[in-house]
């Protein structure tokens, strides 16, 4: 099943990325094709992962490490 | 993004500032840490959110029809001006990920339980896309129809909800001292009026730029003034309580019964909260693209904004776990997570700017403002 939603979301995100990058070409907008695939194709690869299942990092992960010490300890009141 | 030639009224612009503020600050409790003094916090972090708004509209108005990103590029140059693009592409993209995890929750937990929460934010960001797509002057008029519905909503809930204040709530005040009052205020300032910063963006694109100042002073106290009425509102209604919630404004919606036949109007707040949602996603939306199209410098923006709201998606399933772990974030980490984005660049910026007398000054409006 897994693979069955995969398969969709590849196509339907590979189908706007064609019609997308056809366009650029068009107009010679070569940087912003690189955007553009870069965007995608990380949102593409974050997709499969998530249908497939594999639990990613939060983004809020090295944020944490780095300030909530700080936080906590600027903020006592929040801990009562 | 200077070049841009899209251009909002400043009326357009404000509203959009305003429902901007309401968006999540209306249904969730601000200060939470205040108790029932939250009100004082809310007082402190407006007065305190003027001094960062000097910031970036002075900058704005230094440089007249430049966004705070063409500003850095005048500056420090190229490279420093893509840093900064990168930075604030993923601050916008950040809080528009929050922002929408926080509306699923909401709409799950209180409206549509049973609806999986992939098809809430299909159906959510599916209208912030058409609506960033559409640009701004779309985005500034949408705001000035929602204003309208989030100022009656407030009118019309003050009046069904009066009969159930109790004035005691409020007492006794400042009982705990000073310290979780400004523990609060310091929260407020950067959730959600430094969030303005994103403004930035937006302020060259708006008519009478000499006028910036006034308009953004202007509708940092309308907002407070907003959260002031909605948070003592809560509070009156709910008491000690009212902090303690996470979805305060649709609790307190709950208590409304007049006559036995005005009842039920709970939907009004998810109405109210479906609105700001929207539009604060559109400008985190609309940001992160203008932003990353400063990167790699390109002419036009749209072409990101597919797959940013497909990233937006994705990345508000793992962004935190539970409930629990936003709070913390929010409580400790993300005042000082976005100081540098909404202070610490314009005011090297406005520093810079103001000590090499760089920039030139906004021109003066055609009818003396």
């Amino acid at each position: 099943m897994a693979i069955a939603h995969i398969a969709l979301f590849v196509a339907a995100a590979g189908c706007a990325a064609w019609l997308q990058v056809s366009r650029l070409v068009e107009v010679k907008e070569k940087k912003q094709i690189v955007m553009y695939l870069l965007l995608m194709g990380t949102a593409v690869v974050i997709g499969i992962m998530e249908i497939a299942g594999i639990r990613l990092p939060s983004p809020h992960m090295p944020i944490e490490a780095l300030l909530k010490p700080f936080g906590k300890w600027i903020f006592h009141g929040s801990e009562g | 993004m200077g070049n841009t030639t899209e251009q909002v009224s400043n009326t357009g612009f404000g509203a959009m500032m305003l429902v901007f503020l309401a968006g999540s600050s209306m249904t969730i409790p601000l200060a939470s840490v205040a108790g029932h003094d939250a009100w004082i916090s809310i007082l402190i972090g407006t007065v305190g959110s003027f001094a960062l708004a000097y910031v970036y509209v002075r900058v704005c108005q230094l440089f007249p029809g430049k966004s705070l990103l063409d500003i850095v590029g005048v500056l420090f140059g190229s490279w420093a001006k893509r840093v900064a693009g990168l930075l604030y592409a993923w601050y916008s993209f950040h809080l528009g990920i929050l922002v929408l995890r926080i509306f699923v929750d909401f709409i799950s937990t209180v409206a549509l339980p049973k609806t999986p929460n992939l098809v809430i934010s299909i159906v959510m960001m599916s209208v912030v896309l058409w609506a960033a797509h559409a640009g701004i002057e779309v985005l500034a008029r949408c705001s000035l129809v929602v204003l309208f519905f989030i100022l009656a909503e407030g009118a019309v809930s003050m009046i069904l909800m009066s009969k159930d204040f109790d004035f005691s709530h409020m007492m006794p005040i400042l009982d705990r001292g000073w310290g979780p009052v400004m523990e609060g205020a310091t929260q407020i300032v950067s959730f959600p009026f430094g969030e303005t910063v994103l403004f930035a963006m937006i302020l060259p694109s708006i008519r009478k730029i000499s006028r910036a100042n006034k308009l953004v002073f202007a509708i940092l106290l309308c907002g407070g003034l907003m959260m002031l009425v909605v948070n003592v509102r809560n509070s009156l209604v709910l008491g000690e309580t009212a902090s303690k919630m996470i979805f305060t404004t649709y609790t307190a919606y709950q208590y409304i019964s007049n006559a036995d036949f005005l009842e039920r109007v709970e939907p009004l707040a998810i109405v109210t909260w479906v609105m700001g949602g929207f539009v604060k996603s559109c400008v985190c939306l609309y940001v992160c693209a203008q932003a990353l199209a400063v990167v790699l410098p390109v002419k036009h923006y749209r072409p990101y904004l597919l797959p940013l709201v497909i990233l937006t998606i994705e990345v508000s399933f793992f962004i935190y776990k539970t409930g629990t772990e936003s709070v913390q974030f929010a409580l400790w980490v993300w005042p000082w997570y976005s100081l540098p984005f909404q202070l610490l660049i314009p005011l090297a910026v406005l520093l810079i700017a103001v000590i090499f007398k760089k920039g030139t000054a906004a021109p003066a409006a055609p009818n003396g403002g």
